[in-house]
This record gives structure tokens, sequence and C-alpha cells, in this order.
């Protein structure tokens, strides 16, 4: 005989309804008296009472539960929870008992109540009972909202900013504490409604700058829960010029990496990326965030690509394309290596910008590309290309890019998009899409749709460029402050327009060449150019000149702007040991290519990377072209 | 295979004399072309498999491939009297299939690029000088540029700065 899965289980409930007879003939007797029922003839329900509107306990507070038992012999229940140690039962009786949370615990834990039914202890009711730690949030009213974790902000010298505080579970009248940090000299806290920044119930304070800072000064404000440490904090940088909400402070600090100096390469910190979309319901309403430093500010790309070590709990839906595989996206940096990683959507809120699904529904999530360290199947060759794989901080030096450059996408050049189909039929090898088990080496490049595109997180936030602002650097410094500042009107009085060709270049005039490849690359770390130049014995990829060697340069833009550059070009060698750890080095400059370019004919570039920033204001506006509209002013630019 | 193609004469100047060299572009919808080091056998594989002519009016000089890819990016071989490929360059919004541009010097290219970048933390263009190989990338997103060449493949009286 044989049975089919269905009916081997028919079979063994018949045997344990025939046992159960055979135990209630020997059990439960007959005649007269009271007769014991066993089985399924009780029934228990489990009813929650949370105080006030919660649906979850915060610390210390207690709901009720009430059994409505049937139970012919009328003897209620015993009650048991777990996990054991969390919590208390109080107040039991054989229909009720009150289960009373931690006073104080890390994490949101479910808590489950057990009703067992004393007449047969094989009925048992379970229901259960969320806790919810107290949080603490922090918001600028108006430009931010306390449900999210609020992104480091900047100000002017001599202004305010307003501050709110929100506890969740901290009961009514929650109490905090507010503290800056330094606690002088760097401005001052104060409670609206005055009174003390210690254990007070005022969630609402005022921030105010010192009158005058003579560079850039971070404070950092935070405010903790009186009933358990749990707190929030946030950093304001304060700036003699040129703070907002639209404003971000970009380090060039030597990166994020431990034990590794990047130089030259300009880092944003307390950028707050977020799982798009409502959370999950029942959950309070705070989405999934994490704040991430050390992404380095590139105008050589476009989009945010971010490691995945650096969001360690997020998980970023990926975006698929009409089979239903996964987007993966291709970044090859011009030295052969690359990114690889799935486009995924994400909201991202800088300073008192955001991209946010959260806020403005699910069209402003932003497209990102995440690495992940661990390669999900294998990389395409026609993106690895014979080059390394940076999917990790130590090989970025970054813990992302944020490429801020002049256009909308990674797939767009002056009004054409590459990867859409729109322009040419065969894809590049920028898109691929894959089953969750991963590429394969062979597989070729899809076509991706626009809004799917990596795109430039200025445009997600709505602005049409960027301006980068770094301060003059003499030489060496061990580290340097400027401001990123997401969107611009019109370019300041002194400042000129470079306008762009078509493959968002200019062309730079040096040595009586005409390298008409040229670009602004503040993710580069030093300026490139041909020339003869010496190079290092160990830094090689730099020019070693026997002493400091002033030189000269004229920028032209492809229909108007026209400028002479100024720089001069150190010995790497000696600047690297004579400033150990230092980051920020304005007289690095590279070879790139050899010989003469004096044609002008062939690939010659001056890429003017990162010292070109130092003492400079440097705007950088999207591309607005399409294939049918465009002009000079309508695509990319350059000004400074 | 698409048909349309142009071609036209393009002069380099080569020692002290001008030389007229052909300049043969081409508009692929295959990824098909030359290798470096590649020989003049498929050099005219190539050119039979693009319907493409190509004249050569100096013994001593060389002639110059262009040629589009699909994709927009413009690639040059430089070809040796003796039909060899010596030097190749791109430009264009997208990196070339380097496995297929540099044929055998592919593994070396390889080789040098990764051990560099694992050298160093930054980003810069690419320099990599090695006997039998000379190879520069620069550029952007979007805009990439890069030539290769093999300095022992160099005709006479040819110099470096003409593969560009």
């Amino acid at each position: 005989m044989t049975f089919s899965r269905g009916a081997r289980a028919a079979h063994a409930v018949a045997i344990i309804f025939s046992l159960t007879g055979l135990m209630c003939l020997a059990a439960c007797g007959g005649g007269g008296g009271p007769v014991t029922l066993i089985g399924a003839s009780v029934t228990i329900q489990l009813t929650p009472t949370f105080p006030g509107s919660t649906t979850s306990l915060g610390p210390g507070a207690s709901a009720n539960i009430q059994a409505t038992v049937f139970d012919p012999n009328n003897k209620g229940v015993t009650w048991s929870f777990s996990p054991p140690t969390f919590g208390a039962l109080s107040d039991p009786t054989s229909t009720s008992v009150t289960y009373t949370a931690p006073a104080s615990f890390p994490a949101a834990t479910t808590v489950t109540i057990l009703a067992t039914s004393i007449t047969n202890p094989n009925v048992i009711r379970s229901i259960q009972i969320p806790t919810s730690p107290i949080t603490v949030s922090l918001a600028v009213p108006g430009i931010s909202t306390p449900l999210i974790p609020l992104s480091d902000q900047t100000i002017n010298q001599g202004g305010t900013l307003d501050i709110q505080a929100l506890i969740a579970n901290g009961g009514v009248f929650p109490v905090l504490t507010w503290t800056l940090a330094p606690p002088t000299g760097a401005g001052s806290l104060s409670p609206s409604g005055g009174g003390s920044l210690v254990n007070t119930t005022s969630t609402f304070v005022t921030y105010a700058a010192p009158a005058t800072v003579s560079s850039p000064t971070t404070v950092t404000v935070t405010a903790t829960s009186a009933d358990s440490d749990v707190s929030a904090s946030f950093r304001i940088t304060v700036f003699p010029s040129g703070g907002g909400s639209n404003v971000a402070v970009i380090s060039v600090n030597g990166g994020p990496v431990p034990g590794q100096v990047y130089k030259n390469g300009a880092f944003i910190n307390g950028v707050t990326i977020c799982n798009p979309g409502q959370p999950p319901a029942g959950a309070f309403p705070f989405p999934v965030c994490q704040t991430v430093n050390g992404i380095l500010v590139d105008t050589g790309s476009y989009g945010l690509r971010i490691l995945q070590s650096a969001i360690p709990s997020l998980k970023l839906p990926s975006l698929t394309n009409a089979d239903g595989n996964i987007l993966e996206n291709c970044y090859a940096f011009p030295d052969g290596s690359y990114l690889w990683g799935p486009a995924a959507t994400a909201d991202v809120y800088v300073g008192g910008l955001n991209a946010s699904s959260f806020i403005n529904g699910p069209s402003a999530a932003v497209p990102v590309q995440v690495i992940s360290s661990r390669i999900n199947g294998g990389v395409p060759d026609s993106c690895s290309n014979g080059g390394a794989n940076l999917n990790t901080p130590e090989q970025l030096g970054a813990n992302g890019i944020l490429g801020v450059g002049p256009e909308p996408t990674d797939c767009t050049l002056a009004g054409v998009n590459f990867c859409d189909g729109s322009a040419q039929a065969v894809p590049p090898n920028v898109y691929y899409a894959c089953p969750t088990s991963g590429c394969l080496p062979a597989d070729s490049p899809v076509l991706a749709n626009r809004l799917q595109q990596v795109t430039n997180p200025a445009r997600a936030f709505n602005a049409n460029g960027v301006v980068i602002n770094l301060p003059a650097v003499s030489g060496a410094e061990s580290s340097v402050n400027g401001t990123l500042t997401f969107g611009f009107f019109g370019v300041a009085p002194g400042a000129t327009i470079y306008t762009l060709d078509a493959n968002a270049n200019f062309t730079t005039v040096f040595n009586g060449q005409n390298l008409t490849r040229s670009f602004i690359d503040s993710g580069s770390n030093a300026l490139f150019f041909p020339d003869s130049v010496p190079v290092c014995d160990d830094n090689t990829q730099f020019f070693c000149p026997p002493a400091l060697t002033n030189l000269s340069a004229s920028n032209q833009g492809a229909t108007q702007g026209e400028n002479v550059i100024d720089f001069a070009v150190d010995n790497a060698d000696n600047l690297f040991s004579t400033n150990p750890g230092f980051a920020a080095f304005s007289t690095l400059a590279g070879p790139s290519g050899t010989g003469s370019c004096a044609s002008g004919a062939g690939a010659c570039t001056f890429d003017w990377g990162l010292p070109f920033f130092y003492g400079r204001t440097v705007y950088t506006k999207i591309d607005t072209c399409s294939p049918d509209i465009c002009s000079p002013l309508f695509a990319g630019w350059w000004a400074y | 295979m698409k048909t349309s193609r142009q071609g036209k004469i393009h002069y380099v100047r080569v020692g002290e004399k001008w030389t007229g060299v052909v300049l043969v572009i081409l508009v692929l919808s295959s990824h098909g072309f030359a290798v470096l080091g590649g020989t003049s056998e498929s050099v005219q594989a190539d050119q039979v498999q693009m319907k493409a002519r190509l004249k050569s009016t100096q013994a001593d000089s060389y002639a110059v491939h262009e040629i589009t890819v699909p994709t927009g990016t413009v690639i040059r071989e430089y070809v040796s009297p003796a039909g060899q490929v010596f030097g190749v360059t791109w430009q264009g919004p997208f990196v070339p299939e380097m496995r297929q541009l540099l044929g055998s010097y592919f593994q070396r290219y390889s080789v040098a690029a990764k051990a560099q970048r694992e050298s160093r933390v930054g980003r810069q263009p690419l320099n990599i000088h090695e006997p039998g190989l000379v190879l520069q990338t620069s550029g952007h997103m979007r805009a990439y540029f890069g030539r290769a060449y093999d300095p022992e493949l160099l005709p006479a009286g040819v110099s470096a700065d003409d593969v560009q």
C-alpha cells in the first residue's frame, strides 16, 4: 500500500482520533456526578489592552491581557511569557494578567504571552505583544522630519537653527538633556521656552552660531533621553559665509579608511540613506536609515555609488527589467578599474535636501549603484575589461562616490541617452540584466530606461548643479574643509562660464599643446597633463621636478569662456615624505600621456583635478539638453 | 552590417617630409577590428568583413583605420607598411573591449593595470610603460581616451607621438 503525502497525513489523523477514543474510554468514566470534559471542548480567546492608543509597549509600560475562556469546569488559565527575562507578569488571575516591559532595553522585541488551560494543559493560546525602545530623533522644523535621522547641517556665522526632538515611547512628558560639543566657543543652545537644558521637557531648542568664525567650525548637538541612555545627534558646521540648508561640508581629510591617507580627495560626511518607501505595516513609522561618512565628491562622474559595507542595515531594493531580472550597473574608471553592482532605489538626504519617496512618493526615490564585496555570480567581461574591482573601502579609498558632474545620469552626454535605445540600438557596457543567481562573464549588456539609470544626486534634489568651494592650500595641509552647494542662481560676479563640447570637455592650451579633451574633475587626485617634467621614482603617477616649477595654461570653453590659469608643480616624493599624513596638496601633478599633443588631433587631455579647486569657487551645471534641443548653455558647463 | 562609411585622405608629418596616409573611417555594426600586434592578414580580414577600402600611397608611411563601434567609441588602428598594427587609440563614451583591442597584449595590460591600482589609492590616469607595451588612458565618465602601442613595432621614421 502506498500513500500520497496527503493520504498519509489523513491516515495519521485517523490514528490519533482512535487513540483519543481509547483514552476517553479509560478515563472519562460514566454514570452520575460531574463530567470532566477534555480536549476540544476548552477554548481560550486573548484580548490585549495597550495604554492610550499605542499598539506597542515602551520601556516600563504595561498591557493588560484578558482571557475569555470557554471551559465547562470554569477553571480558567495560568500565564507565562517568552522571552522569560524580558519584562514581568503581575496580578495574574484565572482570566487576566498584566505584562510590563523592562525599564530599559536597546531594541524592539516581540514578547509572547501564553495562556494555558487549567482544565486541559494541552490547550494553550498565545498572543504577541510588541515592545519598542525609547527612540530619540531630531529635526530642523521646516526642512526635515524627525522620522528620518537628521543629516549634517551648515549655517553662517551669527545665524540660528531651530531644532526639534521627538521622543517615542518615552511617556507623556519625556525628559531629556541637550548638549553641545564643544560646550563653549562654538555657539550656544537655548530651550525655546527658556529654562534648563538638563532634564528638561523642552523638545524645541535654538542653536545660535558664534557671531564670527575665522574658519569652518563644527559642533555636535545631542539630545539624550533622561529615562535611558538613548540619544540622537547631528553636526552643524558654521561657515563665515556660504552655509545653508542646501549646503554640505566637504573635507579633504584623507578619507574614511583607517590607516589610509587618501590624498586630494574631497569627502562628504553625514549623508543619510534609507530604504525607500513606507516602513512595514505595524512598525513605528521610522524608515530604516543609515548615515554614511566618507563619500568621495566627484565631478567626473554622475550618480551615487555606495558600498554595501557602508549601509549594513539597509537592503536597498534592486531595480529589475521587464523580465524580472536584476539590473546590474557597471562604472568603468578611466584607469581600467571598475565598480559592479545592482542599480537600486534609495531615499537620500543631504543637509536640508532630500530625494525621498517616504516624503514625496515613490517616484522621488533615486536610483543608485550598490557595490558588494561579495560578487553574486560573475562580472561580465565587458565590464571588468581586465581591470581591478574596487568593491571594498580599502580599494576604493571611500565608502562611496557622489557623482555630481555635468550630466543627469550615468548614461547621458549632451542630451544623448546612450542606454535607453533612443540614440542607438546596441546597449553599451553599463547595464546588465541577470537572474538572482548573478551574471556570467559572457553576459552582454542590456538597455535601461532613463528612470532606472543611476542618477546624479544633484538632479535628484532638483538642483541645476553644484558649487564646490575649497579654501586655498599653500603647498600642503593636513586637511581642509569646504562646501558642496546644491543648486545656484547664476554665477558670482567675476566667475566665467566655460561651455562644453559634445563630450563634456573643453580645450586647455598648455605649452604649445592644444589639449582638446580637457575637463575639471574633483575626483582626480592631482592635475594631470602631458609634459616633460620628470616623473617620480617612488610615486610614479606624479611629477617630481627638481624644484617648485611655475606653469601656466589657458582654458577655452567650446563656445565661450577663456582664462589663463597659473599653477605650480612640486616634487611629489618630497611633498609626501616631508608631510606624512597630510591630505591636501596644491602642487601635486602628474603625467597624462607622453610626448607632444601639438596637433590636438588625438586624445590630449588636461585633467584639472582637485588642486584646481583649492582657492576657487567652481560651478558645475547639469546638462539639460534633449536630443532635439541643445544649445551650449542648455548643455552642461563649468564656471569659476 | 551597416554600409555607411567614408574615406578621406589624411596627412601626417613623418620626419621632414609630408607623407600621404589614408584614413579610412568605418562605421561598424559588429565589434570586429584588428588588434594591437595583429598582422596584415587580420587587417585584410577586417577589411573584407567591413567591405572597406584601404589605400596606401607611401611605402614608408603608415595607414590609419578609423572605426566607430556601434556604441559610439572611435577606434584608430595604426598599420605599418608591412601590414602590422603597431598602435591603437580610442576615444568615446565607452571603454572598448580591451581583450579584443589588445589581443596578445591584453594579459599584460590587465596585470599592470591591476598592479598599479593595488599599489595606490586615488584616481589618476593610467600609464603603463613596459618594454614592448606603452598604454595610457584618461578621461571621465562617458568620455574615455586611451592609446596603446608597441615601441618595438613602430615603423622606421614613425614616432610614438603619431599614435594619438
